[in-house]
């Protein structure tokens, strides 16, 4: 018992003692907001001036997603599907999931049912706009995950995990890291070098939009993909 | 006629998008998996052989991903650092043959084609973070090679495998948070993620902020690189995962936490006066680190648990290398990385074929063994006496080039701590080698054993055979590194 209070204490000394020079060196850097700062003056300037017109989304966040800094996007995209294969691959095979004696109300049952469809047709409007609008693949494709897990929560995880077979799931969780392989290849010659979108405004507009849609269907396959693992109801 | 640097992210993607169709394509096929990830290692090692060439006759060059100009896009690069991408992706090539037949038994079949997507997307994450100029990416392909290496630490069906992979996730992920973190100080002191644009800012900036990036930044990968007294994830975690695993761990993985430290000293090569007290905390640190390293190795009786401590020491050599600073230790370092990828790797997969023919992992247990498998016993003794640092093996160059480097820097203790390290090694490497050859088999498991399929002696003996070629290779390769050495710390000594 003395130990662990010895510990305890000792902890706390010691993030003390980490906080003190991380907060000394937090306070020297330039104020957040400030227009001198040079996280404003120096590339994030160049962005906000001809980001629009040169990266072709209205929406800046996205043009820098998926045009100026899309291996990092692509990188992104391939964790979150490499987190998926990390947990395929540690949990348990078999079907062990404890069923959940007590069924949700009635109330949230229906609830959830009801508000399935809209909560999909949001994520696919977050989703395709994310060039114009605040969103994007990303935040659409963690809706979708939420929707089908919210969906297993009232009706049993394997069943919703079966509405699509183990092999299609699969390739579901891929289809943002294939997508963005295929876009980021075809970029060599439409704009002569990888990951480039073409020039050609409606071309690029169609391209984007792939993407957006492939990193939400992928994402929102993982996420669900995830929750199916740790439930027990994963079949691959 | 696609132009060359196009090459470049290739190098990183090849593997990536291999990995991810690998569960796709093969996922109840696991001789087809197999199959499918040895020929996509080919080819990335193709490639990485070709991106040498080209470096060796025209230099460095870079790749502007997307086209844009490298501040406002990422700018992927080929320097003698990024050339560490050869060895990886042939040192994964390897581990991949090996795995045919290891993980059939290692492994649950419904999980072979995972496995062999995590290792393809491990190499990937690892050339891709050897070439990239840009420091959001360098987190990036951190993340992936970090994320695929927890994980195939856990597909071991050892139960203590899962709390290695609990250990090294929990590690690795707070290293991975102190790297963002300090990447998000350099940017908003700079405004810039570019590598080169960055250093050139933060050259002319106040010490304080910059301070507390360059020791996030060095905390952060000094734990993915295991040094001395963050390195306490290793031993379980590379002695649990499955032998190739381990293998390209050992060989890479951590290394990749070294190339992250020589791109933080290139990063804040501008401030020198940040820099000096960070050199001579890791040169104490790395010797420590050897010392101990080689000691609780001579003390371990599970033999992969041996060769995880061994690891430890001789990323401290590395370490002391790298804290010298002078144009010997430096170069000396960078090939002592390369030279113990090639022989860790080697005694490592050598270790598992023993495990595998004899489920055996006591270095007591495997005596007598050198006459049933002697292909494999011989590349265990071989590399054994290469990674004690006998000339003309290639354990010898780099540990010469840094004692060489410690006199320059007046430092004849740090001499006394290499011979020390190095005598241990050999004690250790002796004991095993007197287990295998001049003792009777005490196991009907060693007395029945043969020799292991060629899938797996033919990687160790060509590891073998690259352990001496390597060591009598040493001037050529320190003469290429040399440059970079120069270049990283702006002048040496």
């Amino acid at each position: 018992m003395n130990r662990r209070r010895a510990g305890r204490i000792l902890t706390a000394v010691l993030i003390a003692a980490l906080a003190v020079p991380l907060m000394y060196g937090m306070v020297q850097l330039p104020a957040p907001g400030h227009a001198d700062a040079p996280a404003h003056t120096n590339v994030s300037a160049g962005y906000i001036e001809r980001g629009a017109e040169l990266g072709g989304s209205e929406n800046l966040v996205t043009g820098v997603l998926l045009n100026f800094r899309a291996l990092d996007t692509f990188g992104e995209v391939l964790v979150i599907f490499t987190a998926w294969l990390a947990v395929a691959a540690v949990a348990g095979t078999a079907s062990n999931a404890e069923r959940d004696p007590v069924p949700p109300s009635p109330v949230v049952d229906y609830v959830i049912r009801l508000l399935g469809p809209f909560i999909a047709i949001f994520a696919l409007f977050v989703i395709v706009n994310g060039h114009v609008l605040p969103g994007g693949g990303f935040q659409g494709g963690v809706l979708l995950g939420a929707m089908l897990i919210l969906l297993s929560l009232v009706m049993d995880a394997e069943t919703v995990a079966r509405a699509v077979s183990a092999r299609s799931w699969i390739w579901l969780r891929a289809t943002g890291v294939l997508v963005f392989a295929m876009v980021a290849v075809m970029g060599l010659p439409l704009a002569g070098y990888l990951f480039g979108l073409p020039d050609e405004p409606g071309l690029r507009q169609v391209l984007t939009v792939a993407l957006e849609l492939g990193i939400g269907i992928g994402g929102g396959a993982v996420l669900a993909g995830l929750f199916f693992a740790i439930a027990g109801a994963d079949r691959s | 006629m696609i132009e060359w640097s196009h090459w470049l992210p290739i190098l990183a993607m090849l593997p990536l998008v291999g990995g991810a169709l690998t569960p796709l394509l093969f996922r109840h096929r696991p001789a087809a998996a197999c199959f499918w990830a040895v020929s996509v290692a080919s080819v990335t090692s193709v490639v990485a052989i070709a991106l040498l060439l080209r470096l060796v006759d025209s230099g460095g060059f870079s790749y502007a991903v997307g086209g844009w100009l490298p501040q406002y896009g990422i700018e992927l690069r080929m320097d003698e650092v990024g050339a560490f991408a050869v060895p990886a992706s042939l040192l994964v090539l390897l581990s991949l043959v090996f795995s045919r037949h290891y993980v059939a038994r290692a492994v649950d079949a419904s999980r072979v084609s995972f496995y062999y997507a995590l290792v393809l997307i491990n190499l990937g994450g690892l050339n891709g973070f050897l070439v990239t100029g840009d420091l959001f990416n360098l987190f990036v392909f951190m993340e992936i090679f970090s994320v695929s290496a927890y994980a195939l630490v856990a597909t071991a069906r050892e139960p203590i495998a899962s709390l290695a992979a609990l250990k090294y996730l929990l590690l690795g992920a707070a290293s991975s948070l102190l790297v963002l973190f300090s990447v998000g100080v350099v940017f908003a002191m700079t405004g810039t993620l570019n590598l080169e644009d960055a250093a050139a800012a933060l050259a002319l900036s106040s010490p304080m902020p910059a301070g507390l990036a360059l020791a996030g930044l060095a905390t952060g990968f000094a734990v993915k690189a295991a040094l001395f007294p963050v390195h306490f994830w290793l031993p379980d975690a590379h002695a649990a995962a499955p032998a190739p695993v381990s293998a390209v761990l050992s060989a890479l993985v951590v290394k990749a936490g070294i190339v992250g430290v020589l791109r933080t000293l290139e990063l804040f090569g501008g401030a020198e006066s940040l820099l000096q007290p960070l050199l001579h905390l890791v040169v104490w640190l790395g010797a420590l680190g050897a010392l101990g390293g080689a000691l609780m190795a001579l003390v371990q009786r599970d033999i992969k648990l041996m060769l995880a401590y061994s690891t430890v020491a001789n990323i401290g050599y590395i370490f002391i290398g790298l804290g010298l600073a002078t144009a010997s230790a430096v170069s000396g370092a960078m090939v002592h990385a390369v030279n113990h990828a090639v022989i860790k790797s080697a005694l490592f997969l050598a270790a598992g074929a023993m495990i595998h023919r004899t489920g055996l992992r006591n270095i007591d247990d495997l005596r007598g063994l050198g006459r049933r498998m002697p292909v494999t016993a011989f590349g265990m003794a071989f590399t054994l006496i290469a990674l004690s640092g006998a000339p003309p093996m290639a354990g010898f160059t780099g540990k010469w080039q840094i004692a060489l480097g410690a006199l320059q820097a007046g430092h004849p203790s740090l001499v006394a701590v290499l011979v020390i390290a190095g005598i241990v090694v050999l004690a250790f490497g002796i004991r095993v080698i007197n287990a295998l050859y001049f003792r009777p088999p005490a196991r009907v498991a060693v007395a029945s054993a043969t020799e292991a399929p060629a899938s797996m002696w033919l990687p160790v003996l060509m590891l073998t055979i690259a352990s001496l070629a390597l060591g009598l290779a040493g001037t050529p390769m320190l003469e290429f590194v040399g440059p970079a050495a120069q270049s990283i710390y702006g002048t040496l000594p």
